[in-house]
């Protein structure tokens, strides 16, 4: 079925084929492999937060389908429908046809008259190339935010110029911003022996500009476990440009990446890449995706991507073995699977299995532990009232496992799970990777 | 439908439920114009209520203006139910999602339309509880829905249907008046006209379910057989010592070759089999087990594994679940052409199939419900493909006609929406059509609630000449008196035994069924009987005894009929497979056969229960037997008043003219005709 019915999802802005767990794929076959069976409805945040049609995956498949085959004539008439998702991968995972509808609906969201095209997405994709420039404007904020004068400038608007994803919310989410970015002071982290490293550190802009002891702890633990590693000194791995920008901008952050990966290997051939957050580690395991019909970038793409692990996939049962617990004893722990993990990268029980021998009973099985939190990068700021109700329906679940700490393994996550801890439910929300640092020491 | 009206309505509409939650926007008309199956149909807008109380007065504004409307819930029902063809509302009901009781004490959860199958079985889990229908839909699909379509799943061989397990319902009806039909009304039991009757008689508001004990113990048993034709025959063997597994699932080779899991089987198997017990006796679990076990053995099994494990058990489950998932992955489209035989047709029909599968070149996975004698063709297609689409139509067709002439029937638990509408043209006679016309015609004047489903549009009735039993000279008889009568509107008092009808007024001729006492049919392999309604219920235990099978009604001298149409215990509906009535007009109407589940036409059987001799003469009857008395409860109905607006509907779509026990019209559907 090659035959496009209309224009749609044939110009330079998109993906043309997807790489679909039943292979690839053009956007109209990838679309009509859903049957409308609707099994995928309520797996689906944005459907059980409202319980329409609208925001369900089937929805969003049918609709885009309609779209190609000319029955619905124009995105901008069904952008809520487009522009509810989440892109949390839930509804593929449960899908009897691993129908890709996040890919898909990504796709039709650049068919959007002002995706990507807006002025201040452009603004920041031009200041984030200076690094120095976007520091100093960050920073700036940060103070702001010392001297509550974030809410002020939330009011002005300057949150939305700035246009970071969830920056707004980020910025009256974040709990305690840091002081110097991590990139300012990873040096004195790493290993001092830089040869033949077992890996290699990506640091992600979550971690990098918010989270930046995850990423202290990612280092502390990878030392301990793995010995010998380096600071790749990347880019951000461009998944803000894929999902809200332009998919050349993202190709360019990849390759760069993939190059810098290339040049490192070189000295340290066994060496993997790994990151703290899931969204990040997902998007560049899915980076071939975007070079699909470039014969030489996808082989090298195909490459990086099977380099690349999550820090949750390489801390094993045997590295925590013999291990006392004193500190913890008396916590209840919980897991929030974060999408990026469990729905695309498939890792489903890493951390149960490395945390249930130490922790016995007092780790509690979370409700819906996959469903995603409503962070999902930008959407808690874009979506507010459907993140929030998603938020609700998270923390709702984890009151009722009385969790002490809920663990996550993205820095969305932290971010909006932080902010829920504060108004809906009381519970220390943590990477997962900073309480195995914690049990290690 | 003019425009003003709409408009006129939204407005209204608009005031009672917020202008938020009409919706006539295009897109969002589009993503509300189809559902799981083939059909498309966009209506004039959606409405959203997100509370009962809201049901009926938005209903009533709907029917003031003559809209039409469907109710909706997944959107999961896989023959068009959910889509509306006259370009009028979908009413979607998902947002009223609260289970509002759950006793334990009394076997009750009383929910509403929108709540999720799964999510209720999560719920009474946690009180060691569960709500036997199953549908493999479950995770999604919605009660409502399920009671709308009669839904069932693998485990509804033990414990029945959706029909079986609810206690009463809380209905707006087309008009938006409210009512509430509980089986242990007086009168004939409405409630049971509406578990299948896909929102055209009105919505279900709320719901009270039976629910039962989670037991003790269970045991899967996974088997391979060389043959589907084994296989079968295990299934009925099984189902013919008396033993009643939870559920008993035949998945074919196809099905397995698909989900590419040919290498986990023995070379020379052909069927699966999947076997299920439960009983909060250990020792029962044993003895079955030792006993199929033996039964697959002599059928020849080439492997048997069996698990009482949580874990272990999910994974002999894994190869059938597989089925239906393993298809989609390589195709765009499954049409799952649902249909059901009488056991003992299974395997011919079977047979029927397979070969016009291939004489099509259609690629099919076979999966069967086997012991309901339930099947589930799953053809892969890709709608895009106008000539493919229309070879697997004609070819479903085909398949549909061979349920048919085994003496099955179109639809076990998919439902007839609009897909299946033109094939009871196929099965059921002009009057059983007619009969069921004027009941929608009776309880929906204006053709508003959830129009053009279930029911044909067509008028070329061409039913096909199939396996069924003969009408008896006695019952012709019986129809050429009371056609006699009717052209003389002589009213008829019905009686059985002559015993229960006490002041029949001078003016009524009395007839009853007393010639009318064979046994018409005894069918061991299927586990069913059907006999004539004046049979002694004495006569048919006795008969059955003879044979060694046993059928759980009380020996009296009481008949059948009369039994049944004084609806003298709960579990009695349970029983009843099909019926066969001469309606006061002298028509005869055909219900259904010897199907365990038939879905194709409102539930008149039931319906029948407690009727009084009112609405027709029942001259015989099918009924589901066992092999042992196995504890079988029998619970006196009440017998309760509760006459609704619906009550004098239903009699005059079977005797306008007032003909049958007219004496009791006015007690028992509490107008005068
Ligand atoms: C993958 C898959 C597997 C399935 N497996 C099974 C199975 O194993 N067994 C089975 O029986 N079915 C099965 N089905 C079919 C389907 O799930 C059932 O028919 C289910 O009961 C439909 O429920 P729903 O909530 O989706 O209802 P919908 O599809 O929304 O509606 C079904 C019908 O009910 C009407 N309706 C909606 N709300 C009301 C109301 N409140 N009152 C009255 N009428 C109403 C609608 O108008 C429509 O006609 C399956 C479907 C799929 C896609
Ligand atoms: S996305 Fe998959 S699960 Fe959802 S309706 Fe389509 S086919 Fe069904
Ligand atoms: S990706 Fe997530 S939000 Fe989007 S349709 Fe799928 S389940 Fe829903």
């Amino acid at each position: 079925m090659k035959n496009y019915k209309n224009e749609l999802f044939t110009e330079k802005i998109h993906l043309h084929e997807l790489i679909t767990k039943n292979g690839v794929k053009n956007i109209y076959d990838a679309v009509s492999q859903c049957t409308r069976c609707g099994y995928c409805l309520e797996s689906c945040p944005s459907y059980v937060a409202d319980k329409k049609e609208n925001y369900s995956p089937r929805g969003r498949n049918q609709t885009i389908r309609m779209l190609i085959e000319g029955k619905q004539k124009d995105v901008n008439l069904a952008k809520d429908i487009i522009d509810t998702c989440l892109l949390c991968g839930a509804c593929t995972n449960i899908c009897y046809g691993s129908v890709a509808t996040p890919d898909i609906t990504l796709e039709a969201r650049r068919e959007e008259r002002d995706f990507g095209n807006s002025f201040i997405y452009k603004a920041i994709i031009n200041i984030r190339k200076k690094r120095k420039t976007f520091d100093l404007i960050l920073k700036t904020f940060y103070i702001m935010h010392g001297m509550k004068l974030d809410k002020l400038a939330d009011k002005l608007g300057m949150f939305d110029f700035l246009g970071y994803p969830s920056l707004s919310n980020a910025v009256k989410k974040l709990i305690k911003p840091p002081k110097k970015f991590l990139h300012e002071e990873i040096n004195d982290l790493m290993p001092k022996e830089a040869e033949k490293a077992g890996w290699i550190y990506f640091l992600t802009c979550g971690t990098d500009y918010m989270f930046t002891n995850v990423g202290k702890s990612s280092i502390s633990v990878l030392k301990k476990i793995y010995g010998n590693g380096i600071f790749m000194k990347n880019l951000c791995c461009g998944l803000i440009s894929y999902n809200y920008g332009s998919l050349n901008d993202a190709k360019e952050h990849a390759l760069k990446n993939i190059e810098i990966f290339e040049e490192l290997r070189k000295e340290n051939p066994n060496a993997f890449i790994v990151a703290d957050c899931s969204s990040c580690v997902a998007f560049m395991k899915s980076y071939p995706q975007m070079f699909l019909g470039e014969e030489e970038n996808y082989k090298r793409a195909l490459e990086f991507s099977s380099k690349v692990k999550d820090i949750i996939e390489v801390v094993k049962p045997e590295h925590l073995s013999d291990i006392k617990l004193d500190g913890l004893k008396d916590k209840k722990i919980t897991i929030h699977h974060s999408c990026k993990a469990y729905n695309d990268q498939g890792l489903k029980d890493e951390e149960e299995k490395v945390l249930k021998p130490i922790l016995k009973e007092n780790l509690i099985e979370l409700n819906e532990s996959n469903m995603c939190c409503g962070g999902a990068g930008a959407y808690s700021f874009t979506k507010p009232e459907f993140s929030n109700k998603i938020l609700y329906r998270k923390m709702k679940n984890i009151s009722e496992t009385q969790a002490d700490i809920t663990l996550v393994s993205s820095t969305s996550c932290l971010m909006q799970m932080g902010y829920g801890s504060k108004t809906h439910y009381s519970t220390e929300v943590k990477h997962y990777v900073e309480l195995i640092d914690e049990i290690l020491k | 439908m003019k425009t003003s009206e709409i408009e006129k309505a939204i407005e209204e509409i608009s005031d009672i439920v917020g202008y938020n939650n009409v919706k006539t926007d295009e897109a969002t008309k589009l993503v509300y114009s189809y559902d799981a199956s083939m059909v498309r149909a966009k209506p004039c807008g959606v409405i959203n209520i997100n509370d009962i109380e809201l049901i009926s007065p938005v209903v009533k504004v709907l029917y003031s203006h003559s809209i039409p409307y469907t109710p909706r819930l997944a959107g999961s029902n896989l023959s068009g139910g959910a889509t509306n063809q006259k370009g009028g509302f979908i009413i979607n009901l998902c947002g009223c999602d609260k289970i509002r009781q759950i006793d334990t004490l009394k076997g009750i959860a009383v929910v509403e339309p929108g709540v999720v199958n799964l999510k209720l079985q999560k719920e009474l889990e946690k009180f060691g509880f569960f709500y036997p229908p199953d549908p493999a839909s479950q995770k999604v699909s919605t009660i409502g829905g399920n009671i709308a379509e009669n839904a069932g799943g693998p485990q509804c061989l033990k414990y029945g249907v959706t029909s079986n397990n609810i206690i009463r319902l809380d209905v707006v009806l087309p008009d938006g008046t409210e009512a509430h039909f509980d089986l242990n009304d007086k009168g004939p039991q409405i409630i049971s006209l509406f578990a299948g009757s896909e929102g055209t008689l009105g919505i279900i508001k709320k719901a009270y379910l039976k629910i039962l004990p989670i037991p003790k113990y269970f045991l899967t048993i996974y088997s391979e057989f060389k043959t589907l034709e084994d296989s079968m025959k295990a299934v009925t063997d099984t189902i013919k010592k008396g033993i009643i597994p939870k559920a008993m699932e035949v998945t074919d080779k196809l099905s397995i070759k698909a989900a590419g899991k040919e290498k986990e089987i023995d070379k020379e198997t052909e069927a699966m089999l999947i076997t299920e017990i439960d009983s909060d006796s250990e020792e029962e679990i044993k003895s079955q087990k030792e006993e199929i076990i033996k039964i697959f053995n002599f059928n020849g099994a080439l492997k048997t594994e069996t698990s009482c494990d949580k874990n272990k058990s999910e994974e002999l489950w894994k190869l059938r679940k597989e089925a239906y998932p393993s298809l989609a992955r390589i195709a765009n489209n499954i049409l799952v052409e649902d249909g059901c035989v009488p056991r003992s047709e299974l395997v011919s029909t079977v047979k029927k199939i397979k070969r016009i599968l291939e004489e099509n070149a259609i690629t099919a996975g076979l999966v069967f419900h086997a012991g309901d004698g339930n099947i589930h063709p799953n053809i892969v297609f890709d709608e895009r493909d106008v000539k493919e689409t229309n070879r697997i139509r004609k070819a479903a067709k085909e398949i549909i006609k061979e349920y048919i002439t085994a003496g099955g029937t179109i639809s076990a638990e998919h439902g007839v929406g609009v897909e299946k509408r033109g094939f009871i043209l196929l099965q059921h006679s002009k009057e059983t059509i007619n009969l069921i016309r004027r009941i929608k015609k009776e309880m929906d004047e204006k053709n508003v609630s959830n129009p053009d489903k279930k029911i044909p549009v067509r008028n070329d009735f061409e039913k096909l000449e199939r396996i069924e039993f003969e009408i008896s000279e006695n019952v012709k008889i019986l129809i050429k008196e009371i056609k006699k009568r009717y052209e003389e509107k002589i009213p008829t008092a019905v009686t059985g035994y002559g015993t229960q009808l006490k002041e029949i007024p001078q003016n009524v001729e009395k007839i009853d069924t007393m010639d009318l006492k064979k046994v018409l049919n005894f069918d061991k392999d299927n586990m069913t009987i059907t006999a004539e309604a004046g049979m002694k219920a004495k006569n048919l235990v006795d008969f059955l005894k003879s044979e060694g099978f046993y059928i759980p009604i009380p020996p009296s001298e009481s008949s059948l009929g009369g039994i049944i149409a004084r609806n003298d215990f709960l579990e009695l509906r349970d029983l009843i497979l099909s019926m066969d009535i001469i309606l006061s007009n002298g028509e005869f109407a055909r219900f259904g056969g010897k199907n365990i589940k038939d879905n194709s036409v409102y539930d008149i059987p039931k319906l029948m229960i407690g009727s009084m001799g009112s609405l027709g003469i029942i001259t015989s009857v099918s009924f589901k037997i066992f092999k042992e008395n196995r504890n079988f409860k029998i619970t006196k109905t009440k017998n309760e008043k509760n006459i609704t607006p619906v009550h004098i509907k239903i009699k005059k779509a079977f005797d306008p003219d007032n003909l049958f026990n007219p004496f009791m019209t006015e007690e028992l559907y509490g107008a005068k005709l």
